[in-house]
């Protein structure tokens, strides 16, 4: 049967199609968003994927599996085939047979099931290490510590843990509340995450485009919890940045909110760390020496009564704070980003130990209500010299990306995009230092890299901010978390070979709403015929996918 | 139970034999009906007949034959009562009911309702039980011997001491007294010995009887010194001793006396197999719908045009592993799947082996060849609606191949497509292990139940059954094509000509596209998704590929600007012309090879490319002894996608069928001469047939086509029934 004017196509691959122009399409994203998830969000289709992870939260936000085929049955184009209808009673099925609860008998967690259930999975590779005596047939006794773990690797044999230990509450927070509003789809995403202070909730991953306000939602999370809470976040000027926003949106005052970094160490109820402190490590132990021994900071996720974590860019989670995670499931989580593509495919890892996605919006649809101020991306290619393009091909293949990517020509396309937007705040943005260097003295400009001090870059971000600095030029420090809400205009002259998740990054510096709604900017100048080009289609992948769509011009002649 | 003796009942129940008569067996080309009811008729009275009929009894059908080869050859209504008290009735219904259809039983109800096995089979029948009455069983004076241990008197006839001996162990009174009278240990391994080895015989280690205890057993010809014997071995030697148990020293083998069995009071097989019917769900119905397997034909026969594959030395008519693996990569599908469309490629003509080099003399000469593309097929090829050229491809699957492909590959095959034939259209099978246990057991030819799976994947593959997890049924495609191949032609297939075209590059489609508009999208883009709505991905490199073979950039943005009801994004149109822009920046010519670039800095990568062994003349020229088709593949590995202009003297002729069908006239031609001299018949066959396959080598669009039905279908059993009427 068909019904054309329907939104949904369940393809047997598990993946559905949402027709965006059909009439019925919001109401059809309200039903997916529970239970499965958005993969890519281009022009006229969006494609969400239904899988065993995104049933089994499903299971646990009470969703049952009719309503679940009810919902595909009733939304979708054609007949659903018999293997989604399968699969999806099948997953749900399993969610809730096996159960971690704190046990009265040991002081610590137990893991229940059906003895054949049990008998199977602890006789599981890596299961078995983790799970501690048989308490009884339906019964195993588990540690603390291996909660995380567990849930870990029984996810990965396909079993789902109801996991009803519950949290440790933390440390209480006096009276806080928040002073700003929170947006409709902030209020959303909290919700989800919170799942009224249930077990169920608590935990989890909100994906937000860049300005769309995901420090607030932490900051709500927060209020919400009221407990001591620790925030982990990319550099000093975004834990300062966080700082900043606490103070300016709740009502916590200064005494309350420390900062953890290279230049102090206060441990206030909440405090802000870096990832680069949290993951130091001490180069007397060896590499197989104890977590904590080798990287003492991670103590600081111990050694302290959190209430709750936040990690602000989820995406870039490094592997000991993984691990250490994994040890501190008892705490509430909360994982921040707005892409969350980890080029190493660790997604999977993020989600089992910080907590499923619980909400992701469409950047197109943000852009549409007016949350996210649209872009308009262009591509620009230029043609190297007859000079430049036969020392290109003299080049050994490894080197030349850098090659293309510092390639002079770009310069005076630059030039001209600069006197295009002379009114406007521009941020030029670049991978290689020495480039930059050369771009800064041309343009007369200053110039933010890795080596520039904290001091001085929170200056110039200032000045930047103030309208006092027109033009910035800025290496990768700026890919996050930096908020710089007049910037609308963004030139990137290179970056790091094929990283989506980079390219996504920086068109987000310029996606805060500008007070008089005007669009932003973003100029990618890519040398054509080269290495580059082939990567800059990459990147651009994840941003089409989201429903930007490029416009790619070639500049004139060089000569 | 009732016995059938119609014919459509004896194809039902042997459906290979139906299968071979009907040309789809071992060594046939397809038959008219009249042909097949002859051979029909003459296979199903045959030894082959029968032991096609035994093959595909099943474990249940072999186990009840079995046990009335043990009873003699028949087997009375009481008799089947007793020894089949623990099978499921069902089941033994079914059983006797196709092996009387198979003609391996017979029933005769005024006989006390006795079924007597075919009198061929039984003389045929190993394994069962030895009876006392056997030549050179036992000698008169073991048979002495025992009477004595069962105070019998012995008779002085050998018969005679046989009788009594059955006599004594049917009595059921006294059959109970020697049984008492057995050691502990010898009633232990007598039940052993009846429990594992039933109506027949079994290896003596089964029971813990080592070879040596055997060997200096009382029962064995070869005495040895008794040492260290167990009470396993003083067990056996009493059995023996009473006439109970029968021993086989030489092969190792004990059996309980068929005369001694009544003594135990205990059917032959005390645990009967279950037949495991898989099971049937209800299949909703498909739409008419070719399978991606046409998009990846096209473009293997896009890759295999540009890069021919080098034949193997050996000769045989595949390609080798490595080239299936690399084009499996290249293609994002499996290697059986490649393996699969090579085959078939293979045996449609559409790659033709050519000698491409030739050196050394006698025992050192070396002749390289390459499959590349019949011209004249290709053409016929592109030339034929796709429905057709699919039915073409299933067509080669269903027919006898090259000397490497197996008689019992092919009978597979038609065994399954037999049985998913006779399945209602709206039903299917519900799980795939299920249907290869069912199929191991009902048609032991087909062996192992990895031979079912890869026929079932190769099934899926076709578009002749469903896949993806849903129930096994045949596709409403699948169907047409076996029943009725004619109509897949002139049926009507997606009419959807329009599909989303977004700027990530992803093309929406929807299910019903039509067949020709998706086999030109996948010779530019990759099928992401097909289980609904079709989705494909534009890649680069098919349209870099697609442009070397001819395509023009412009042609492909406006195929897409036609198939998109929205503007196509600029992405998508920048993709096409930089994938185009890359094709014949270098150009690679046959002799020694040259390379001419366009840019010096073109020029400059290629003599990188090590493989190349390139040597640069000018700066836009470079040249090398390296074979052109190798240079090429170097320099597009490194993304220089060259034009290749093969040299007009020096390159090698590419063969064409049409130079075959010249050859092949001039062969039949000869034939004829000789035919109209002589009046032997054979002459005048073999000249007709060269005379018919010089005509279908010369009309390459007559090979394209499906000249029968693709196997046997329950209509063209019963036709074969109607027509052959009841040997009977």
């Amino acid at each position: 049967m068909i019904s054309p004017d329907k939104p949904l196509i369940v393809q047997s691959d598990m993946t559905v199609l949402l027709e965006t122009g059909a009439a019925s399409a919001p109401a059809a994203r309200a039903e997916l968003a529970r239970f499965a998830e958005l993969e890519k969000a281009p022009e006229h289709f969006h494609t969400y994927r239904i899988t065993p992870l995104s049933l089994w939260n499903a299971a646990v936000a009470g969703v049952t599996v009719d309503q679940v085929l009810a919902a595909l049955t009733s939304l979708a184009k054609y007949d659903v085939a018999d293997v989604v209808v399968n699969e999806v009673r099948d997953q749900m099925s399993r969610y809730g047979r096996l159960r971690l609860v704190r046990d009265v008998d040991t002081a610590g967690l137990a893991l229940l099931s059906e003895p054949a259930l049990l008998e199977e999975v602890s006789r599981a590779k890596g299961v078995a290490a983790l799970l501690g005596e048989r308490l009884d047939g339906n019964r195993f006794a588990v540690r603390l510590g291996d909660r995380g773990a567990l849930k870990q690797s029984l996810l990965a044999l396909g079993w789902p843990v109801a996991d009803e230990a519950g949290y440790e509450q933390g440390v209480e927070l006096g009276e806080v509340e928040l002073t700003a509003d929170l947006r409709s789809y902030q209020a959303d995403s909290l919700g989800a995450w919170w799942l009224d202070g249930s077990s169920a909730g608590g935990n989890g991953v909100l994906t937000l485009p860049c300005g769309a306000g995901k420090t607030v939602i932490g900051l709500a999370a927060i209020v919400t919890a009221r407990s001591r809470t620790l925030v982990v976040c990319t550099s000093v000027s975004a834990v300062r940045q966080w700082i900043r926003e606490i103070l300016d949106k709740t009502t916590l005052t200064e005494d309350e909110v420390g900062e953890w970094t290279g230049h102090r160490k206060q441990l206030r109820p909440i405090t802000v760390v870096t990832y680069n402190v949290l993951t130091w490590a001490d180069s007397s132990f060896d590499r197989d020496a104890d977590l904590t021994d080798r990287f003492p900071n991670l103590a600081l996720f111990d050694d302290e009564q959190w209430g709750l974590i936040i990690y602000d860019e989820v995406h870039l989670l490094p592997a000991p704070v993984f691990r250490a995670t994994a040890r501190i499931q008892a705490v509430r989580r909360l994982g921040l980003t707005a892409t969350l593509i980890r080029e190493d495919g660790k997604e999977g890892d993020v989600f089992s130990l910080i907590g499923p996605k619980r909400y992701d919006a469409p950047w197109t649809e943000l852009e549409a209500l007016g949350w996210i101020a649209p872009a308009i991306c262009t591509e620009i290619r230029v043609a190297l010299t007859d000079e430049h393009r036969m020392s290109y091909a003299l080049t050994e293949l490894r080197k030349r990306h850098r090659v293309a990517a510092t390639a002079v020509e770009k310069l005076p396309v630059l030039d001209r995009i600069l006197e295009l937007h002379r009114d406007d705040q521009v941020l030029v943005i670049g991978q290689f230092i020495g480039q930059l260097q050369d771009v800064a003295k041309r343009i007369d400009a200053p110039l933010l890299t890795g080596r520039t001090a904290q001091s001085t870059r929170d200056q110039t971000f200032a000045k930047f901010r103030a309208g006092e600095i027109p033009v910035l030029v800025v290496s990768k420090i700026a890919n996050f978390s930096i908020d710089l809400p007049d910037a609308n205009v963004a030139i990137q002259l290179s970056g790091q070979f094929g990283s989506r998740q980079e390219e996504a990054q920086r068109l987000g510096r310029l996606l805060r709403p500008k007070a008089d709604g005007a669009s932003a900017h973003f100029y990618t100048i890519v040398t054509g015929d080269s290495e580059e080009s082939r990567f800059a289609r990459n990147r651009q992948r994840f941003l089409a996918e989201q429903g930007y769509s490029y416009e790619i011009i070639d500049a004139e002649s060089p000569t | 139970v009732s016995a059938s003796s119609e014919t459509i009942d004896y194809i039902r129940a042997v459906p290979l034999v139906a299968i071979t008569a009907a040309g789809f067996g071992p060594g046939n080309s397809a038959e008219t009906t009249s042909g097949a009811r002859k051979r029909l008729e003459s296979l199903r009275s045959s030894s082959t007949g029968v032991v096609t009929a035994l093959d595909t009894a099943g474990l249940f059908g072999r186990q009840l034959l079995g046990l009335i080869a043990a009873l003699g050859g028949t087997m009375t209504a009481e008799q089947l009562t007793h020894e089949t008290a623990n099978a499921n009735k069902a089941d033994l219904q079914g059983a006797i009911h196709r092996l009387c259809a198979a003609g391996l039983l017979e029933y005769d109800e005024h006989e006390r309702s006795t079924l007597h096995m075919n009198g061929m089979l039984m003389q045929w029948w190993h394994g069962r039980a030895p009876s006392m009455e056997d030549e050179h069983a036992l000698t008169s004076g073991q048979l002495g011997s025992i009477c004595r241990k069962l105070q019998l008197k012995p008779p002085s006839r050998k018969k005679e001491r046989i009788d009594v001996i059955s006599d004594l162990f049917s009595d059921t009174d006294l059959g109970a007294t020697v049984f008492l009278e057995l050691s502990s240990h010898a009633k232990a391994l007598l039940t052993s010995i009846a429990d594992e080895a039933g109506a027949g015989t079994i290896s003596a280690e089964v029971v813990g009887i080592t070879h040596f205890w055997l060997m200096s057993s009382a029962g064995s010809p070869y005495p040895m010194p008794q040492h260290n014997r167990g009470p396993e071995a003083a067990a056996l030697d009493e059995l023996v001793e009473y006439g109970i148990v029968g021993v086989d020293a030489y092969e190792g083998e004990l059996w309980v006396w068929r005369e001694a069995w009544p003594m135990l009071a205990r059917p032959y097989f005390p645990e009967w197999p279950a037949v495991t019917q898989p099971r049937l769900v209800a299949q909703s119905e498909t739409d008419l719908r070719l399978p991606p397997l046409m998009g990846l034909v096209e473009r293997a026969l896009q890759h295999w045009g540009a890069n021919p594959p080098a034949g193997l030395k050996n000769g045989e008519q595949r390609l080798a592993k490595t080239e299936v693996r690399r084009t499996a990569k290249l293609l994002g599908t499996s290697e059986e799947v490649v393996e699969l469309i090579s085959r078939v490629l293979l045996g449609v003509g559409l790659l033709l082996r050519n000698v491409i080099s030739t050196s050394g003399r006698g025992r050192t000469r070396d002749v390289k060849t390459a499959w590349m593309i019949d011209p004249d097929l290709m053409e016929a090829w592109t030339s034929s609606p796709i429905q057709r050229r699919w039915l073409r491809v299933v067509d080669e699957w269903t027919r006898p191949g090259d000397e490497t492909m197996s008689d019992q590959l092919l009978a597979n095959r038609h065994l399954l497509m037999w049985e998913l034939l006779s399945l209602e259209p709206d039903v299917g099978f519900a799980d795939g292990e299920q249907v290869e246990r069912w199929i191991e057991d009902r048609y032991e030819p087909v062996g192992a139940a990895n031979a079912v799976r890869s026929c079932l994947a190769d099934l899926v593959a076709l578009g002749l059954i469903t896949g993806d997890g849903e129930p096994i049924a045949l596709t409403a495609l699948g169907r047409l094509a076996l029943t009725d191949s004619d109509q897949v032609v002139s049926a009507t297939f997606g009419s959807a000509d329009e599909a989303v075209v977004q700027a990530d590059h992803t093309i929406v489609a929807p299910p019903d596209l039509n067949p020709d508009v998706a086999a030109r999208l996948v010779r530019i883009a990759d099928i992401e998704s097909d289980g609904g709505a079709q989705v494909y991905r534009l890649s680069e490199s098919l349209v870099t590929t697609a442009v070397q073979n001819g395509d023009n950039p412009d042609e492909i943005c406006r195929f897409l600007e036609q198939l998109s009801p929205v503007p196509i994004p600029d992405t998508v149109r920048r993709l096409v012309e930089d994938a185009a822009k890359r094709v014949g920046k270098v150009k690679v010519m046959a002799a020694t090879t040259v390379v001419v670039t366009t840019d010096p800095a073109d020029l400059i990568t290629a003599c990188a490319v090590k493989v190349a062994k390139l040597e640069a003349v000018a700066p836009t020229v470079a040249i090398t002894n390296v074979a052109a088709a190798k240079v090429r593949a170097a320099l597009e590995r490194r993304g220089l996608a060259p034009d290749v202009i093969v040299g007009t003297d020096d390159a090698p002729e590419v063969r064409r069928s049409s130079d075959e069908a010249a050859a092949l006239e001039a062969r039949a031609k000869v034939a004829r001469d000789a035919a109209e001299r002589s009046d032997h018949a054979g002459f005048q066959q073999h000249a007709r047939r060269l005379t018919e396959e010089a005509s279908l080598a010369s009309d390459p669009s007559a090979r394209m086509k499906v000249t029968g039905p693709l196997t046997l279908t329950p209509d063209l059993a019963r036709v074969m029934a109607r027509t052959t009427g009841d040997p009977r």
